[in-house]
């Protein structure tokens, strides 16, 4: 991934604000370009009426011919778009003018407020001889024509602005359902290793299960066998029929583990019985004192005059 | 010592009002003068001659003077595109008096149309009084503005040609082909 796809993942508002805010910055600087543009057009043109009115006007202003003057001043009143027209002869006094607000009487006033507004001034030039002013002052666009013109492009950044907007919320949206799909499989993914595990479990259940079932045959052939010792031989050398009392001991307390074994694997039906509970524990806890070894001790607390419970006692005890 | 100072005051009073009554058509006669004095020059811009002289642009006033002081006074410090303005006072005209512009007032040794015929064919713009042999361009007083008649024809002989904005001012323009439009 490169640096900007980076930059771009953890700082999309960032990066969605700044283009935001370039664009409507972008916009606003061509609105103020095209705006000059137009200024500068409108100028243009008033320059260029000036220069006509200039050029017609200066045999009449040479020889003081005002109606001439006049009816040129009055035929720029059919342009809607000039405001006020003044003619100013050699020595700068006002000749001829028309319009809504008076124009300045000296041309002095005229060249000095040159800056001002959309209005021009033009010499009247005769042969390289100066012979007067002519001024013109463009008429200022209404406000509403004016936002009228720029309506349609700022309608397109607005629109712009807010797809933006809703692109970043999807993404912000995406991005954030993508973090909890990942987290639900990273769930889903531990839920089946666990699920693994107890099948893994179960499956040595059940070979544990299998093996204590055949187990238990083999210790019931050992049991039949030592009980048909003592049978057979009751008067035998005592010292020998201890030996075989203890091999049964501990063929019966096998027996009893395997028991467990099939229980522990739900190998054997449950076989409820009304059952000594703490006759029970003394019993375990003697089996759990020679499994765990002489270096621990048990203790066991058992309440007197207990009732009998009606449990399996080998469900119980395991 | 009463009566000699009224005395005194009456009279001053009907001096000044004789004064007044005698100045008061002099100074009446005087703007026209002055226009045509200033028009003088200002023909110049919308007119092309044949060929630039070169050194300064000459204005000459030949015979009667009816402008006296006022066209100095006007022609001092003007310039026709860079050239400075010579104004000539000549009693006769003719060829080689080097006038570019030059107003007839006639006198008793050259008239008006003698001094017309003298300069016909050469580059001078001539200029009349309204009531005499009119030159090129003859003044004219309508509606008691000083105005002016245009000969194109003499404009044509004389080798000048005159800017359509000048035509286009004229009371009446006499063209080359002897017709007389008003404009």
């Amino acid at each position: 991934m490169t640096r900007l796809q980076r930059l771009l993942e953890h700082r999309r508002f960032l990066a969605v604000n700044f283009c935001l805010a370039l664009l409507i910055a972008t916009s606003v600087i061509l609105a103020l370009f095209a705006e000059h543009r137009h200024n500068e057009q409108l100028r243009q043109s008033a320059r260029v009426q000036a220069q006509v009115m200039a050029d017609a006007v200066s045999a009449a202003l040479a020889f003081d011919d005002a109606p001439a003057i006049n009816q040129y001043v009055s035929a720029l009143r059919e342009n809607p778009d000039i405001s006020a027209v003044g003619v100013y002869d050699e020595g700068g006094a006002l000749v001829a003018q028309y319009g809504s607000k008076p124009v300045p009487s000296r041309v002095e006033d005229v060249l000095r407020a040159r800056s001002a507004g959309i209005a021009v001034d033009a010499p009247v030039v005769q042969a390289g001889n100066r012979l007067g002013t002519v001024y013109i002052r463009q008429r200022e666009e209404p406000l509403p024509v004016r936002l009228a013109r720029y309506g349609g492009a700022a309608l397109l950044v607005v629109m712009a602005s807010l797809m933006l907007t809703v692109m970043a919320y999807d993404a912000r949206e995406l991005r954030r359902g993508n973090a909890r799909l990942r987290t639900e499989m990273n769930e889903r993914a531990t839920a089946e290793a666990a699920l693994r595990q107890s099948q893994k479990m179960e499956a040595v259940g059940r070979l544990t299960g299998g093996i204590a079932h055949d187990f238990n045959n083999m210790l019931a052939v050992v049991l039949g066998n030592l009980d048909l010792l003592m049978r057979r031989y009751p008067d035998a050398d005592p010292k020998l029929l201890r030996f075989v009392t203890s091999s049964q001991d501990a063929a019966r307390r096998a027996a009893a583990l395997t028991q467990r074994l099939l229980a522990f694997s739900r190998r054997q039906p449950l076989d409820p019985k009304p059952t000594d509970v703490a006759k029970s524990v003394q019993d375990m806890s003697e089996l759990i004192g020679r499994t765990l070894g002489e270096t621990i001790r048990i203790e066991t607390v058992r309440a007197a005059g207990l009732w009998r419970a009606h449990v399996d006692v080998g469900q119980l005890e395991t | 010592m009463k009566p000699p100072a009224v005395y005194r005051l009456c009279l001053l009073g009907l001096a000044a009002l004789l004064i007044g009554a005698v100045v008061a058509p002099a100074q009446a006669e005087a703007p026209a003068a002055a226009i045509e004095a200033a028009y003088l020059y200002k023909f110049a811009p919308f007119v092309t001659w044949p060929a630039d002289s070169g050194g300064p642009f000459r204005l000459c006033v030949v015979g009667e003077d009816p402008f006296g002081p006022v066209i100095d006074r006007v022609v001092t410090g003007q310039t026709l595109g860079g050239r400075p303005i010579q104004l000539v006072r000549l009693d006769e005209i003719d060829r080689q008096s080097g006038c570019d512009i030059a107003f007839i007032g006639g006198s008793r040794r050259q008239s008006v149309a003698a001094a017309l015929r003298e300069v016909r064919g050469a580059p001078v713009l001539t200029v009349t009084d309204e009531d005499d042999t009119p030159g090129i361009i003859a003044f004219a007083i309508a509606d008691g503005h000083v105005r002016f008649r245009i000969d194109q024809a003499q404009a044509q002989q004389n080798g000048l040609s005159i800017s359509s904005k000048l035509l286009g001012l004229a009371l009446s323009v006499h063209t080359a082909n002897g017709s007389e439009v008003q404009p």
